[in-house]
């Protein structure tokens, strides 16, 4: 029989667990801690999806360039309009990836331009000032510049390439409508016009290898897709969907993206991804929209702005394959079954302190957990629950305050967790229950929101390893929220406000500022992070009453991502981080539960060669 | 009707019940009284049922059990003294028959 090596040109290579990162895909070899054989493979989503980021800063813009105009995280807006055609505007807008930062305008306010390149290096030709341009104006980073104009003025086209090397496609005046100009980094030139002419068409790829989609005559538009070679066009596969002013994004004639657009009076969300012979429908823009601003690629697309009915959307969504899939599993089971107990740590080195283990019995029991299964360990000096809980590096330093003894008084103790046993420190100022939290543990720690006995709180408090002080409130007072992060970096999510609330808000460490919000409202969830760029929220109390929904932070937006195979809520507070998170305990349908859960996000998935 | 899930009983014993790669290829969802649901017509389900020594159960026995858990934990909380039925803490609710799907 021939050798692994004889067959795959590759010996079974010798690992411990500790030293086994160095795998391949594909490659099969021996784990000698273990004892067995081990292969991996990607785990990451192949199929891509939308996910919102942050809005662009112009209130409710349009049109804002046709073409595509950087990558995901280096995008540029360039002029537009607000309200229709007479809120035409100069503003240019930076895209990082996380926000949009105005930068210097163009010379002249337009609309319905041609706008190809990169963030550093971008044309903008043509337009519409009331009447169709010729113009073109040449971004060099920092400011534009005029350079060459059209041959002809064209309003409402599109264009493939960048800065050096462009295509201008389509447009109106109609009798025009079919022409194309090619750009070679100083002039235009007339080249070889469209086999269909029109307008409200979008594009992707470069100047020698290009495709169009989409476009005039209104109402419809239609599903008309065209090839560049460099030369000359050709028809191709029809998109699925007729439309005008789609979004148009990706690197070549066969690697397209288009999405939203209009179809008579239909707003429309759908995406379409081109391969070189089809187009393939795939997951649906969150907001209907045309006259869409685009940027990059088919696995890491954007899409900014664009008309909505009845206005404009300042809204941006990020496209992208090939993210972690991350999964709930099993993980050792408290040792009993409590809900709102404390919780602080990571998912190998948990906490979990006080709770209640039936209506009105409040404990003191405090239970480590080492990835594995959960110990009891020294107790707490009050019998509390619905407790704040801190602690980010393990459970070896936790701060635990405020919470309910099981005759319903809300509390302002704080006790402090050595990896031995509690202490009780300096009271919080404000007593409360079922508060957000964030900290690194023990000697630093954040409290916000929560219930005063009956009342909503927006109050934050600050615990320096010694004193708690008062910093700057919520912006909505609410009960039942989560948090995570630290004292200079956090997140507060969703709770009860009356009624459940989806509002999240972020602390910079001096104030809270509303960012995006869950995608369902619900109080009385978990939460795993250990900063405010990057986080999770699990389980909670709404629609079902006890939910399973995990929603991830990007730092900028939330996303669903995989169900907690039990359903629950009152777990109160959290542990772990955003790719290696820990859910304990709670409250089901039915009853209390001892469950764990481990979260577990990475892009490999590793197997064991098994007989079953 | 094609069946969408198959159901079994199975107690999770914790730590490796569930695991990462079982949990990417497939949803789990538990139900009371031990109830797990999974794909039907499914490979990974299967195996995992085998896995954990899973019984197998038809939807409506497991509506059965999962019935009998609600109804109980219903009964009981009915049982309550009025102060704890609206109690000042809102955890204490009554809980919902919950219909498992075919």
């Amino acid at each position: 029989m021939a050798s692994y090596k004889e067959t795959k040109g590759t010996a079974i290579i010798n690992y411990t667990t500790a030293n086994s990162p160095a795998v391949v895909e594909g490659q099969l070899w021996y784990d000698s801690t273990n004892a067995n054989f081990k292969y991996e493979y990607p785990a990451v989503t192949t199929v891509g999806s939308w996910r919102t980021g942050a809005n662009t800063t112009k209130p409710a813009s349009a049109n804002r360039g046709n073409g595509t105009q950087g990558i995901q995280t280096a995008a540029l807006a360039t002029g537009g309009t607000t309200g229709g055609a007479p809120g035409r505007f100069a503003d240019v807008e930076n895209y990082n990836g996380t926000s949009w930062t105005e930068v210097n305008n163009l010379n002249v306010a337009k609309q319905l331009a041609i706008s190809i390149g990169t963030n550093t290096a971008t044309l903008v030709a043509g337009g519409n000032t009331g009447s169709a341009l010729a113009t073109t104006e040449s971004w060099n980073g920092t400011c534009f510049s005029e350079v060459a104009d059209l041959n002809s003025a064209k309003s409402t086209g599109t264009g493939t390439g960048g800065a050096t090397a462009g295509l201008a496609v389509g447009g109106t005046p109609t009798p025009t409508n079919a022409n194309c100009e090619i750009w070679n980094g100083s002039c235009w030139a007339e080249t070889n016009n469209l086999n269909s002419g029109r307008y409200a068409l979008s594009s992707a790829g470069t100047s020698t290898d290009g495709l169009v989609f989409a476009g005039s005559p209104e109402p419809a538009g239609v599903a008309l897709t065209e090839k560049w070679n460099g030369s000359s066009w050709s028809e191709v596969a029809d998109l699925n969907l007729a439309r005008l002013q789609p979004g148009g994004a990706g690197t070549s004639s066969s690697a397209a993206l288009a999405f939203g657009g209009l179809n008579g009076s239909s707003y429309k969300n759908e995406t379409e991804q081109y391969n070189g012979t089809s187009w393939t429908e795939l997951n649906n823009l969150n907001t209907a929209r045309f006259a869409v601003g685009a940027a990059g690629s088919t696995t890491a697309g954007l899409a900014y702005a664009g008309s909505i009915p009845g206005g404009d959307t300042q809204a941006t969504e990020e496209w992208n394959v090939g993210l972690p899939i991350g999964a709930w599993s099993t993980g050792g089971s408290l040792n009993g079954a409590k809900q709102q107990m404390g919780q602080a740590g990571l998912q190998n080195s948990a906490l979990a302190f006080g709770g209640e283990t039936s209506t009105a019995v409040t404990v003191t029991e405090t239970e480590a957990y080492n990835g594995t299964s959960w110990t009891e360990v020294n107790d707490m000096n009050n019998a509390f629950y619905r407790m704040g809980g801190a602690g980010i590096s393990g459970n070896t330093a936790v701060l635990s305050f405020g919470g309910r003894n099981s005759g319903n008084t809300v509390q302002n103790n704080t006790e402090s967790w050595n990896a031995t046993s509690w202490t009780a420190v300096n009271t919080m100022n404000t007593a409360r229950d079922i508060m957000g939290d964030a900290g690194t543990g023990n000697t630093s720690a954040l409290a916000f929101g929560g219930d005063s006995g009956g009342s909503q709180l927006a109050i934050t408090e600050l615990y320096n390893g010694t004193n708690w002080a008062e910093v700057a409130d919520l912006n909505d007072s609410r009960s039942d929220l989560t948090g995570f992060g630290i004292a200079t970096s956090a997140i507060a999510v969703g709770g009860f406000s009356p009624p459940n609330t989806a509002n999240t808000e972020l602390w910079n460490g001096t104030s809270w500022t509303e960012v995006n919000n869950i995608n369902t409202a619900r109080q009385e969830m978990s939460s795993a992070g250990v900063d405010s760029t990057a986080g999770l929220i699990f389980g909670g109390d709404g629609a079902p009453p006890r939910t399973a929904k995990t929603e991830e932070w990007n730092g900028v937006s939330w996303v669903e991502v995989a169900d907690l195979s039990t359903a629950r809520a009152y777990m109160n507070g959290g542990a772990g981080t955003s790719t290696a998170g820990l859910a304990f305990g709670g409250e089901t349908a039915t009853a209390r539960t001892a469950a764990t859960e481990e979260w577990s996000s990475s892009t490999v998935t590793r197997e064991t060669i098994s007989t079953s | 009707m094609a069946k969408t899930y198959q159901y079994c009983v199975a107690e999770n014993w914790g730590k490796g019940f569930i695991d990462h790669v079982e949990s990417q290829r497939i949803t789990f969802v538990s139900f009371p009284g031990n109830i797990w649901q999974v794909p039907a017509y499914n490979k990974h389900g299967n195996l995992w049922i085998a896995k954990v020594g899973g019984t197998l159960k038809t939807k409506d026995e497991a509506q059965v059990i999962v019935d009998a858990v609600i109804t109980s934990a219903q009964n009981a909380w009915d049982s309550l003294p009025d102060d704890e039925k609206a109690p000042e803490v809102e955890t204490n609710k009554r809980p919902t028959d919950i219909i498992l799907e075919e």
